[in-house]
């Protein structure tokens, strides 16, 4: 019986295997005499219990020699074997067989489909492609933008109301597009082919801007005429301004409810982001605030009186203070921190780290032969930018300088960095655009480590953000600059038009991204 | 601690933990369902898991019986093959077809760690493969003419200029 269940799955063991032992087992014809002493045993084998019918196999493997259990194992092989690809949507396990697919990335997957043709249809019937591409967008945040701004996010996750998503074919096709899309923008960031936008703020007395920071709908930028002033992001035109510091607004962030900025005023502001009301003003610092971050309910504010103060947020109003931190012996230029540290940097030449809890000084690190503008700390890296015209990568654990990016001629004043890249911007009015995977391999020669230098601005580009797809600049010359490397030459390929259901996969989307 | 007793396919009764027995969601929803007494002699029957495999989920389900709990299906995560403990990459080195009554067994069993791994492990011996390394992995026979495996290949061009 069990034996019976146990070959059920089996494939069948190639007969080809029978002829692959030259001067085979079975020469001749087997004889009469041969064939009924083979069922007489065959016959009580079936009837012992299954550990007696495997410790007689033994004893018969054991009387056998080493080319015989060579074809043995030949014979044996394909019945240890499951394709388990083709098996288990025979067992209604169709969801097991897509999970296993699932896992593979679009070369293994590739090769799957080539494999037979169950297991093409259950790639095509598990629309293993669009489950790629939307676990793809999911955790990757290159994809997420590409989706929404190229529009084939729209064909991606639970249809809307009424709607139908494309077949499979579809799916497979948009994958080498969007493979394709993503190589252009690495391409235009490496060439540095962009479409420029420039905002020109017009600044009455006083011109340039200090501070910035955008999302897709709007740029918040800090000026050095006192005001706040709010961009629309696709108009570029100046949406709202924000009066009430009585000196240039030197930095700024925000997030869902408030702008919080300081300014050579020495005062720290809060105002409501969406209706532009000052909340709240914050006297503590007595000279300049030259920098400030906040998150999750805590802010730290960095000032020219060489302090940084550590505040608590309960809410825009209610802000108290929680710790100075002395220590530097110049003006702190720039602080960022997470849940761990507290890092800052100083016109001292050194950066200094702070236990995040506790308030507690933790390390200085030195390396930095003049004073230090901008910094950025993000997991163990910290990224730094000084008068020395040089950018230090750090190891904030071991406090080790990990690497030396030499190429600005003047102070670098901003600077920030993402997974792929370091941007940087330095007096000079230049942006500079670094390879950050190589730049933490040793081995990378050092001329190999800037992509590409952006020379657009006239002045000195104070500050500087940037996500995967365009730099957003400012600078002492008065102007915002947008950096757009996904539409480069104003080739913006439109969102696909939707494809008819169940169709055939029609011909529109092949130029999604020709 | 409680015991249960489990019957296989082929009528072997394996006595377990209750603790260890409820990592299968299907054995834990049958004794609410059925309101079973943990201290009554009552069998459970699992008519599509034979011994040889039984004994296998049980060995699995008792080195794991202190794993957390899994957290749910992180959408936001990428799904990673290259994280499975030593000691079930040890567990799993089994003929194929083991593997796959580990898979079934897993299934009706509704134990998602040991399905989860088990079906990793069989991504992994696809991963990186060519079409034809992974036939021979599994056994498959070719079945396009060549005109389709032309066609296909020719669609999946892009893949390979890297």
């Amino acid at each position: 019986m069990e034996t019976e269940k146990m070959i059920e799955d089996t494939n069948p063991p190639q007969t080809t295997s029978l002829t692959t032992l030259e001067g085979g087992v079975r020469p001749i014809p087997s004889s009469a005499a041969y064939t009924a002493e083979r069922d007489a045993c065959l016959n009580f084998f079936s009837k012992w219990n299954e550990t007696d019918q495997v410790e007689f196999v033994e004893q018969l493997l054991a009387r056998m020699c080493h080319y015989q259990h060579g074809h043995i194992n030949a014979y044996l092989k394909p019945m240890l074997q499951r394709d388990f690809i083709t098996m288990l949507p025979k067992k209604g396990l169709d969801h097991v067989a897509e999970n296993i697919l699932s896992y593979l990335d679009a070369s293994s997957l590739c090769a799957a489909e080539l494999v037979c043709r169950e297991w093409q249809r259950v790639i095509s019937e598990g629309m293993l492609w669009k489950k790629l591409v939307e676990r793809k967008v999911r955790t990757d945040s290159l994809w997420r933008g590409l989706a929404e701004r190229r529009g084939w996010i729209q064909y991606l996750f639970k249809p809307k109301p009424g709607c139908q998503h494309p077949p499979h074919s579809f799916y497979r096709q948009l994958y080498p597009k969007i493979i394709q899309d993503i190589r252009s923008i690495e391409d235009n960031w490496r060439m540095g082919r962009h479409n420029l936008q420039r905002i020109n703020c017009r600044s009455e007395n006083s011109k340039g801007v200090y501070c910035l920071q955008y999302d897709d709908n709007k740029i918040v930028s800090g000026l050095r005429d006192n005001t706040i002033k709010i961009w629309d992001r696709k108009t570029l035109q100046c949406v709202k301004e924000l009066q009430g510091h009585t000196g240039s607004v030197l930095c700024l962030q925000y997030d869902e409810r408030a702008i919080i900025s300081g300014s050579s005023d020495s005062t720290v502001r809060v105002w409501d982001v969406n209706t532009g009301v000052m909340l709240n003003t914050l006297i503590h610092h007595c000279e300049a605030v030259l920098h400030l971050r906040f998150c999750n309910g805590m802010m730290v504010t960095c000032s020219k009186d060489r302090s940084i103060a550590v505040w608590d947020m309960s809410s825009t109003t209610e802000i108290t203070l929680r710790r100075v931190l002395v220590g530097h012996r110049a003006a702190v230029n720039v602080v960022d921190f997470d849940e761990k540290y507290i890092v800052s940097a100083s016109g001292d030449r050194t950066i200094k780290v702070w236990n995040t809890s506790s308030c507690e000084f933790v390390r200085t690190l030195n390396g930095h032969k003049r004073g230090i503008a901008c910094l950025q700390y993000r997991e163990r890296l910290v990224v730094s930018g000084s008068s020395d015209n040089t950018i230090r990568l750090w190891d904030i654990e071991c406090g080790q300088c990990i690497r030396v990016l030499e190429g600005h001629q003047e102070l670098v004043r901003c600077i920030r960095f993402d997974n792929k890249r370091i941007v940087s911007g330095a007096y000079d009015g230049k942006i500079k655009v670094w390879d950050l995977p190589a730049a933490l391999d040793v081995r990378t020669p050092h001329q190999d480590l800037c992509l590409r230098t952006l020379v657009e601005h006239t002045g000195r580009v104070f500050r500087l953000q940037f996500d995967e797809f365009q730099i957003v600049s400012s600078s002492h010359d008065d102007t915002i600059l947008v950096w757009d490397f996904l539409n480069y030459g104003g080739q913006s390929p439109a969102a696909p038009p939707a494809p008819q259901p169940a169709a055939r996969t029609p011909e529109h989307e092949r130029d999604l991204y020709d | 601690m409680p015991n249960i007793k489990l019957q296989s396919s082929d009528s072997e009764i394996f006595d377990v933990d209750v603790e260890i027995a409820k990592c299968s969601v299907t054995i834990k929803t049958m004794l609410e369902d059925l309101g079973m007494d943990e201290d009554e002699e009552e069998v459970v029957p699992l008519p599509n898991v034979n011994s040889a495999i039984l004994k296998k989920v049980i060995q699995w389900a008792t080195y794991h019986k202190d794993d957390p709990p899994l957290p749910e299906d992180d959408e936001n995560k990428e799904k990673r093959t290259d994280d499975i403990s030593s000691w079930d990459a040890d567990f799993l080195k089994v003929d194929q077809g083991t593997l796959f009554e580990l898979i079934l067994a897993a299934n009706y069993l509704d134990i998602k760690g040991l399905l989860d791994v088990t079906c990793k492990t069989v991504a992994n011996m696809i991963k990186g493969k060519s079409p034809e390394e992974i036939r021979k992995t599994f056994n498959i026979k070719n079945d396009f003419t060549a005109a389709e495996e032309e066609q296909v290949r020719k669609e999946n061009e892009w893949c390979e200029e890297k």
